[in-house]
Parts: structure tokens; sequence; C-alpha cells
């Protein structure tokens, strides 16, 4: 096949007739067989040829620039049939000038033909990732309606620009998402949130190019080398040491940790990264990242103090309480708590551990609907599990049925989940219990029996976690107040232009009664004509 | 489910990322080398009944994810473990570099009288070692820990390893040094009818204090 197809690219590339005789040597990388060559009587180059705008007129050359000097297909020069060449004195000056042309053009083709081999086998590669890549179980089968839906809304003309109906986006997202689709589908709803929300509340990010900061080092480097052998071990693309799945990896990561100092790197965001790697190019899923941590919420999980990933750990528990009492008291007896099993779910999106499929329907919500997904997400699995975990009846079985078994759902299983997952509206326990977070930590802080230097140390901590609060809210107020201008000034505007519009009104219905009276004048005038008129113009006679 | 063991000890295994603390566990429990595994993140654990002097002991072993800011999260299972593996890189200083931080949690956080057994991982990398034997051991001697060097891909010393604090409990539960009837001391009597072990609520409002101890 690729032998093939090499020399159909042979046959179709022609070569310049005349080329120079230096650039060919050089192109060829045969700078001894230059100078041989051109050390020897009768053997000079054509003179006058190699001119720069000639050279640059060869097409194709330059590309060729950069290759080995010498095909291993094939042995020339020294020991190949141009060895003995010099010897051979009996062929005139010409024969031999043919020969060595004749050389040099094979040497080119050759390099040529490996050159066109490695394209191949490139776009090869390409193809083998991209098959590689999305090779995975597709959880909601997407209708060829649902596809076609979605293909529309893609395909839509400066659809970055347009506003779509949400609601039309979330029933499409809830019938499925076309897994070949899925980036771009990821990309197009990430648009969707920027166009809804053109003044975000959130903290933003600076705006450095990626181009920019793979250029820069991280101090983070180590921690994220090592993980890159640790994240989706057995995924094809990922597996292969320092492949083009680790390495784009390592960009993503790397690039990051350089434009967000706070976070840098944590444990569990290679996975994050890695199920957007799956979906698009390197510099999408970047972008797509920084849009997940700073727009859906998913970044405060990962800093440092790890305050908020306890929080949820809190938040996930009381929901339990909430939804099914008799699985928390289950959990409970045997002192199970969140943390044990959901940190992994909270910091990999379910990604270290479910299948991919389901993964990526996960992904599909948090693009919609943002980090609360993650919530609900475990929250119906554990529903949807209750009555196997009530049948384990210690710490070890109980947690290693969360963390084995459970993941392992079948098909219909992860449907049901998804469905769920759609109806499901948390956000005013979530809030509530963030609340309740803190105010029993200060309940905590107030009532330990410590000592004086350990109560002040507390209190320091708690000053200086406080200030940096403050600072947030600062921040946010600043933002919200940047936002509240141009909100104003959008309402100015927008009442300027409402009374021009109402003036223009006026004038224009004073104008439209007017030309009424106008119409009505004339059709009074057209009405005094026409009463005489007919004895003015008899009907003419037909025919001849 | 129905083990029968004389003691049940909380072990933890604990040091920085990419050290092999997962694959030391599992090498201990499956006796094999775990190719292709995860990075640990928030904390696993895996347990073996082992026979040591003539007791059957079962070893409750607490893995824990090895980056910095993890710690937060998994502090708050340190609390009550008789023994600790505290594990470093011989081919990487700054995992070496690291261990007394490590160390100090350890004895603060689960128990003064803490068992721990030094243990420099991936031995079979002896040609890219950073950290010699001497001074890990020098280490070692300084802070009252036992010490081995391991290969958690070969399996060398990992059997030992645990053994050996699994041992030395024993010893001191002998020699009346440590008290499993104390709470919070890791060590629990093997009857059936005995609770679980205790391990922290980590759902609770609590964000992991030192105990004040």
């Amino acid at each position: 096949m690729k032998g093939g197809a090499v020399e159909q690219c042979l046959a179709c590339t022609a070569l310049p007739p005349e080329p120079s005789w230096e650039l060919l040597c050089q192109v060829a990388g045969l700078d001894s067989l230059a100078a041989r060559v051109t050390g020897w009587p009768g053997l000079a180059p054509p003179a006058a040829e190699g001119s720069s705008s000639q050279v640059l007129a060869v097409p194709d050359y330059s590309e060729l620039g950069e290759l080995p000097p010498r095909s291993p297909l094939e042995p020339v020069c020294e020991d190949g049939p141009f060895g003995p060449v010099p010897e051979e004195k009996k062929r005139t000056s010409r024969e031999l000038r043919e020969l060595w042309q004749k050389a040099i053009l094979q040497q080119i083709l050759l390099l040529r033909m490996e050159k066109e081999n490695q394209k191949l086998q490139a776009s090869e590669n390409d193809l083998l990732n991209k098959r590689l890549k999305l090779d995975y179980e597709e959880i909601t089968p997407c209708l060829k309606e649902v596809t076609t839906v979605w293909e529309k809304m893609l395909a839509t003309p400066g659809r970055s620009k347009i506003k779509f109906d949400m609601e039309k986006m979330h029933s499409a997202v809830g019938q499925g998402v076309p897994r070949h689709h899925r980036g771009e589908i990821w990309k197009f709803l990430a648009e969707q949130h920027h166009l809804k929300h053109q003044f975000p509340s959130k903290q933003q990010p600076k705006d450095t190019p990626y181009k920019e900061l793979l250029k820069q080092l991280t101090s983070q480097q180590h921690a994220i080398l090592i993980d890159l052998g640790r994240t989706f071990p057995t995924h094809p693309y990922f597996s292969a040491q320092l492949g083009a799945g680790q390495l784009s990896l390592y960009n993503i990561l790397k690039a990051y940790s350089l434009l967000d100092q706070e976070v840098g790197y944590c444990q569990g965001l290679s996975f994050v990264a890695g199920i957007l790697l799956l979906h698009m190019g390197e510099e999408e899923a970047f972008n797509m990242l920084k849009f997940l941590m700073f727009d859906m919420g998913l970044r405060k999980q990962y800093r440092p103090d790890m305050i908020i990933l306890q929080i949820q750990m809190y938040q996930l528990s009381r929901l339990l309480h909430d939804y099914h009492r008799d699985l928390y008291n289950h959990l409970e007896e045997h002192e199970i708590g969140p943390s044990l099993y959901a940190a992994p779910w909270f910091l990999t999106v379910f990604a270290s551990q479910f299948p991919l499929g389901f993964v990526a329907r996960v992904f599909d919500m948090i693009f919609l609907q943002g980090s609360e997904v993650i919530f609900k997400v475990a929250l119906s699995l554990l529903g949807s599990h209750k009555p196997l975990i009530l049948q384990h009846e210690n710490l070890e079985t109980i947690v290693d049925f969360i963390k084995s078994t459970l993941p392992n759902l079948g098909l219909v299983q992860m449907e049901k989940t998804i469905s769920q997952v759609f109806e499901m509206d948390i956000s005013k326990q979530l809030q509530a219990y963030e609340v309740e977070y803190h105010v029993l930590q200060e309940e905590l802080i107030d009532s330990s029996p410590l000592s004086d230097n350990q109560r002040m140390d507390k209190l320091e901590k708690t000053n200086s976690s406080l200030r940096k609060q403050n600072l947030d809210l600062l921040e946010q107020l600043q933002v919200a107040n940047g936002r509240i201008q141009s909100l104003e000034a959008t309402i100015e505007r927008l009442l300027t232009s409402e009374s021009k519009l109402k003036q223009a009104t006026l004038a224009l219905e004073l104008e439209r009664s007017a030309l009424l009276q106008t119409v009505a004048q004339l059709q009074g005038q057209m009405a005094e004509l026409s009463g005489p008129e007919p004895e003015h113009a008899p009907p003419e006679p037909v025919g001849d | 489910m129905a083990e029968t063991y004389d003691f049940l000890f909380k072990f933890l295994v604990i040091g920085s990322a990419g050290t092999g603390k997962s694959c030391l566990l599992h090498q201990f429990i499956e006796n094999k080398f775990k190719q292709d595994s995860n990075h640990t993140i928030g904390v696993e654990f895996g347990s073996r009944v082992v026979n040591v002097g003539g007791k059957t002991v079962k070893l409750q072993i607490w893995d824990t994810a090895g980056q910095e800011r993890f710690r937060s999260v998994t502090r708050s299972y340190y609390r009550g473990a008789a023994g600790a593996l505290l594990v470093y890189d011989i081919t990487s200083r700054e995992t070496y570099n690291s261990l007394a931080a490590w160390l100090t949690d350890a004895r603060t956080l689960a128990s003064p009288n803490i068992v721990v057994i030094l243990c420099g991982n991936k031995k079979d990398l002896d040609p890219e070692r950073e950290v010699t034997f001497l001074e890990a051991s020098r280490f070692a001697q300084e802070n009252e820990l036992m010490f081995l060097e391991t290969s958690a891909l070969t399996g060398e010393n990992v059997e030992e390893a645990f053994l050996k604090c699994a041992r030395t409990i024993l010893n001191k539960i002998d020699s009346g040094e440590l008290d499993p009837e104390r709470m919070g001391s890791g060590i629990q009597y093997g009857d059936a009818s005995l609770r679980q072990l205790r391990q922290p609520r980590s759902a609770q409002a609590v964000a992991p204090q030192p105990c004040g101890c």
C-alpha cells in the first residue's frame, strides 16, 4: 500500500529539468560528493545557473533540506556503483557528467521517497491516534436526528457570535452527543457560555498565549513528569512512554501550571486534561481546561490548601444524609467518609476509575451546567447502588465495592444515572451546607480545649484566611463594580437609543398621518376627476 | 469474611510523590509488581493477614497520596496508626530531603510511639542512585527508625519491611511498652466480636487538626 502510494507521488511530482549543480548536491546532503565533483576536470557544475532566484524557483526543494544525508534504503557513493567512477577514465566527460547527474537525481528521488513515506506514516499515525482516542463505548448512543441537530448548530455561520436557545442546547445534550463531534460540541458550549456571561463574575486568568507559555519553564516539571506514565496508563494513546499522548499531556499541564501559579499542578488534573486531549488538539484542549477551571468552577478544589475539597466532601455526606439516610447511616457505622472514595471522583471528574464513555457524558453535562454535576453524579451513583452497598458489612469490602465494582457499571445503569442527573437541582443545598461547614468549624475552634498558644495559632490562621477571603471578596467587588458600571453604561445607551427611537417613531407617525391625509386628498381629487371622465374617454372600438 | 487473627495493626505508607508507595503495598498484598497504575488520589488501603512470631496479625495498610497538598486530606487517616513505612526513592534526593517533614507528621498525628521503618525504594535502579545506603542508615539511626532498601519491582525486602515493622510492634506489646487497650494505639485484638478499628470520620466538619498531644 505504502509503496504504491509513494510511486504515485513520484510520478506526479516531476523534477525540474536542469537543477543547479551545487544545489542538487547540497540538497541531497552530498557535500563530499559536491567537492569531489567540482574537483574533477570537465565535471564542473554548469556555470551561472545557480543564481538565487532560480534556486527559489525550484519547486519543493527546500523541504528536502533537513533530511539525513543518505538513504538507508540503498548504499550510495563510496561503496555504491559510483565509487569506481573516477578510475574509469575511458568514459568521456560528458558521459561521466550524465552518470553523476543520474546518481544525484536518484539520490534525491530516494530522499524524497523517504520524506513522502514519513509524511504518509505521520498522517497514518494521526488517523490511528484519532481512532485510538475515540475508541470508547458510547453512552446514550446518538440518534441520527440528534446528530443532525448538532451538525446544524455547529455549522451555523458565525456561530461564536450567535446566542442559541438554552433549552434547545439542554435537550440536545440530554438526547446525546455524537462521539466524533464531541470535542467541537464542548468548544461550542464554551462559546455559548462566554456569550451569555460577557461580564465574568469569576476571576479570570491572564491571557498569555499558549505558545508563549510553552516556551517557559515550570517549577512543577518534576511533579508533572512523574504522573505522565500514571495517567490513563492502559489507554493506547497515553501508554507509550513519551509518545504523542504523554507529550501533549505534559505540554498542557506545564502551560497550565504557568498560567495559574496558585494552583500550579495538582494530581488529578492530568486526568481532566487527558479526557480533553482525547477529543481535540493540544491547544484547544488547553483552552478548554482553562474554561473548565475558571468558568465552570473546577479550579477551587485544586488549590494548595485543599479546603474546598474538604468542604465538598462534607457537602456530599450531607446530601447523602438528605437523600439516602439508610446508606448514610451504614457508611457512618463503618466510619467511611466520602474522602475515602469520592476524592478521586471530584479531582479527576470520574476519569481515573470509570469507563471513558461515561466520563465523556459527565463532561458533556459539566460543559453545560458546571462543576455541580459531579455532586449529582456521585449522589446518583451511590443511590442506585445502595442495595449492593448495604449488603457489605465491613469497611474493607464496602470501600472495595465502591472503588472497584461500582465504576464498572453497565450501560443501562450509566444511562439511568445520566438522565437522573439531568433532573436534579441541588444548588440550594450545596450553598447551605457550605455555610454550615464554616459555622461548624468556627464553633469547633471556640469550644475546643486548647492551650493559649494553640488557640492563638488557630486564630492567627483564621485571621490570615479571613484576610485572604477579604482580598478575594474585594477583588470580586471590583469585578462586580466594573460590571455594574458597564451595565449602567449599557442601560444609558439603551435609554438614549430608546428615546431616539421614540422620537423617530413620533416623527414617522406624523409623517404617516400627513401622508394619509395627502392620500385622502388625492383620492378626493381622483373621485372628483373620475366623475366626468367616461364622457371624455369613450371605449375604443375593438378589432379593425 | 470470617478471618481469624490474634491482632489487627493499622499501618501507614507515607512519603513523597512517585516514590512507589502504592507499588510497595501492591507487591506486599498481591506478590507482584503493579504495572500501569494510576497515581494515588486521596487514600487507598489494602490488608493482608501474616504470621509473625507464631501470631497471626492482620495488617490494615493505608496508602496515601504523596503530593504535598494532599497532606491536608490524608492527615485525618493517620490517627491511631501503629506502624508506618516511610518511603523515599533512592534515585531522587528530593524525596529523601523531605523525610523529616513526613516523620514529624507521623509522630504528631498518628502517635509518638508509632513504629516507623524507613524504606529506600527502587533499589533495582542502583545505577541512578542519588542517596547512599550509608547516609540513609545514619538518618534512620538518628531518628530511631528501622531501615531497609526495597524494590517494589523485584519484590526485594518488601515483605521484610512490613514484617519487620509488625514484629517490632509485637515485641513492644510483649514487653509492655505498647498497650493494645489504649485508645488510638492502632492495635486491636482479633476477637471476631471486636468492632472495627477506629478510623477517622473524614466527613465530619472537622478539618484534621493535631490532637493536641
